[in-house]
């Protein structure tokens, strides 16, 4: 299914909007830096997201693929994370 | 100025009910590859998680010599680029072909400065001293944005071929696979970025 162009760019939006919120989390909020790494990745997977549905067209993927992304994109969020606080 | 080719190829379209909803569903094999791919990267993203833990100090001192800006920079035009990309396979499918070949143009032209600014960092880091063999952060902030890069120069490749092809007016249905893998493709390596950004500049 095609994006509409208003779709497209608001998921442009959004990502920029993320990426700069998540640079000012990181380099300038002062809060704890397990706390800050949690922040940073969980928005890193929200990007993803927002990747896979608006740009890659995750609906025309097979079913398999779908259940893949989903769970690659929660794994290397709490991997990293977790590692983190381990 | 020559004839604008139309990428959409009639034949094609017969065998399909709606030709704005032709997916790649079929295409298992581009879809295994996009797959693996994906868990090549979050192999690498569990080693360096692993290691990281074991020499927080170590990590933390590399991470520091890093110019987020940089970073941050490269990761604005790579979400750019997919906007452009996505863009440009909206209006291939609706047959603008000279509109998607102007936004697939700028989708290359993005992926040559993100490889410009990458490069540059890489420079930086070498010449301050830092080499894949002075710590274990450098070694996998290497391996894992060079693998990276790797992938983002078979993008741009790709992208500057077919948009070639549409641009002298071929236009085999082989092209319009290409196109949407490769922006499939194109996309899948701004999402590894979405990852390997904030692990390696942001997470402390």
């Amino acid at each position: 299914m095609l994006q509409t162009p208003k779709a497209l760019r608001r998921a442009w939006v959004g990502l920029v909007a993320i990426t700069v919120l998540s640079l000012a989390v990181a380099e300038f909020s002062g809060i704890a830096a397990g706390v800050e790494t949690a922040v940073v990745i969980a928005a890193a997977a929200v990007k993803g997201r927002i990747i896979l549905v608006r740009y890659m067209g995750e609906r025309s993927f097979p079913p398999w693929l779908r259940v893949y992304f989903g769970g690659w994109l929660v794994v290397c969020a709490i991997v990293i994370i977790g590692f983190h606080f381990s | 100025m020559g004839r604008v080719p139309q990428l959409v190829n009639t034949t094609a379209l017969a065998n399909h009910q709606d030709p704005q909803d032709m997916s790649l569903s079929r295409d298992a094999g581009f879809w295994t590859f996009i797959a693996a791919d994906a868990s090549l990267f979050a192999l690498l993203f569990f080693q360096f998680s692993l290691d990281r833990s074991s020499q927080p100090v170590v990590f933390d001192e590399g991470q520091r010599v890093l110019v987020v800006l940089l970073g941050t920079v490269n990761t604005l035009v790579l979400v750019s680029s997919s906007w452009l990309m996505a863009s440009a396979v909206r209006n291939m499918r609706r047959d603008s072909v000279r509109t998607g070949l102007r936004l697939i143009a700028g989708t290359a032209a993005l992926g040559v400065v993100f490889a410009a600014v990458k490069i540059s960092e890489y420079v930086l880091a070498l010449r301050s001293g830092h080499t894949v063999s002075t710590s274990p952060f450098f070694m996998y902030y290497f391996v894992i944005t060079g693998i990276h890069l790797g992938h983002l120069m078979i993008g741009v490749i790709v992208v500057v071929v077919v948009g070639w092809r549409l641009r002298v007016g071929i236009r085999r249905p082989l092209d319009r696979t290409v196109l949407e893998c490769g922006a499939v493709y194109w996309h899948l390596v701004d999402l590894l970025w979405m990852f390997i950004f904030p692990m390696l500049y942001l997470a402390r």
